[in-house]
């Protein structure tokens, strides 16, 4: 809206109908999972586990032996 | 190789209750077509852009050269140590104190009291009741009663009672605070109190400080209450931290206690300074949170307006 034509009442209705136009199906997704108490432990895991290793020396993780195979 | 990838991302989440916001600041004239033209499109900014241009830039500056305190609006408030909604469309502005200021006040005493007799004990209680009513304060009296906790402890510590260092505070005080820190009758104090400031604020070298100091006490009149939510809802552990230090020397007892209390106090969930709960659609409630928070601003905008003035006259 250009800067000349705005006024204050067009602005609260520019508000206004912004406040009923419902969320983008992602942030609906986004939301899902910040209520989803599986979704925050899990992400509260990666998110240590990568404090624990970043900085360093580009070391790689330790891959959990009782989830993967030996290599042949 | 990181083209394409998504270095931020945002969501909405109760969104409408920002455009609500949005829409209420508007309608109070906090802000207008000329804010939206800055803020790119993000009504965030907008609130907040709404908020801190009508604190103000010198008020703001200020603030955060003395005090650390952080407002915020919500859609959740604290219970128990967790966020809850507050739901029914309602918002929630605090301010939350995480830095206290410091005033040491004991050279305007002593200014003061070569002036006239009494002067430097008027001005300092009358100060101290004025900021009691609105907001939470360490000073004296809070010092006293650690060295009486710490003297009980002593006691009951058979063991070790020989081993406590007590901070003696009474001592500590300069001689007019400390022959006013009872009295028979409190009320004729405060009024000759009142007479004594009166008398100097016409004129006379300390004329900006009475002046000031009748500022603050009219505006500590305007009642600050924190909502009820907060102080019977929010399950806090202790009441709002100290806005403010007040010792009459550098290290002296009042600020050796208040570093011995202060290791605990963000141990502790605290109170806001200030909280009130409003729906942005309604008007009513709208303007009396705007209310609260200009109030608040424009106390401690003085507060530490006078606290600037008596340092620099050291």
């Amino acid at each position: 809206m250009a800067a000349a034509r705005l006024t204050a009442d067009t602005l609260i209705a520019l508000f206004e109908a912004k406040a009923t136009v419902p969320p983008p199906e992602s942030s609906e997704i986004l939301v899902r999972h910040l209520q989803c108490k599986e979704s925050l432990a899990i992400s509260r895991a990666v998110a240590e586990a990568m404090d624990r290793y970043a900085g360093n020396n580009s070391q790689l993780l330790a891959a959990p032996s009782e989830l993967l195979p030996p290599l042949a | 190789m990181l083209n394409g990838v998504a270095t931020a991302y945002s969501h909405e989440f109760r969104a409408e209750l920002l455009y609500e916001l949005c829409a209420a600041l508007v309608r109070e004239g906090l802000a207008g077509p000329q804010t939206w033209q800055k803020c790119e499109g993000s009504s965030v900014r907008f609130a907040q852009r709404a908020i801190l241009e009508n604190i103000g830039e010198k008020q703001l500056n200020l603030l955060k050269r003395n005090v650390e305190y952080q407002l915020t609006v919500s859609d959740v408030a604290e219970r128990d140590g967790e966020d809850v909604p507050l739901g029914k469309g309602r918002l929630a502005v605090t301010i939350e104190c995480g830095g206290a200021g410091y005033l040491k006040i004991g050279p305007a005493v002593a200014a003061l009291e070569e002036e006239a007799a009494g002067l430097g004990a008027a001005f300092y209680w009358t100060l101290t009741y004025a900021l009691y009513r609105v907001m939470r304060i360490y000073n004296h009296d809070d010092a006293l009663q650690f060295e009486e906790r710490m003297k009980e402890y002593a006691e009951e510590d058979e063991e070790s009672r020989g081993q406590y260092e007590f901070p003696e505070v009474e001592k500590a005080l300069p001689e007019c605070i400390q022959s006013t820190l009872t009295r028979d009758d409190h009320h004729a104090f405060l009024r000759r109190a009142r007479r004594l400031l009166a008398g100097h604020r016409q004129y006379g070298r300390f004329s900006e400080w009475m002046e000031r100091l009748r500022r603050i006490e009219r505006l500590s009149r305007v009642r600050l209450p924190v909502d009820d939510y907060f102080r019977e809802e929010g399950g806090y552990d202790s009441i709002p931290l100290p806005s403010l230090v007040v010792a009459f020397k550098d290290h002296d007892a009042i600020v050796a206690c208040f570093d011995e209390e202060s290791q605990y106090m963000l141990e502790v969930s605290a109170e806001p300074t200030l909280g009130s709960i409003f729906s942005p659609q309604q008007p009513e409630e709208v303007k009396n949170a705007i209310r609260a928070v200009r109030r608040f601003v424009a106390l401690n905008v003085e507060l530490f307006e006078l606290v600037e003035e008596l340092h620099k006259s050291r």
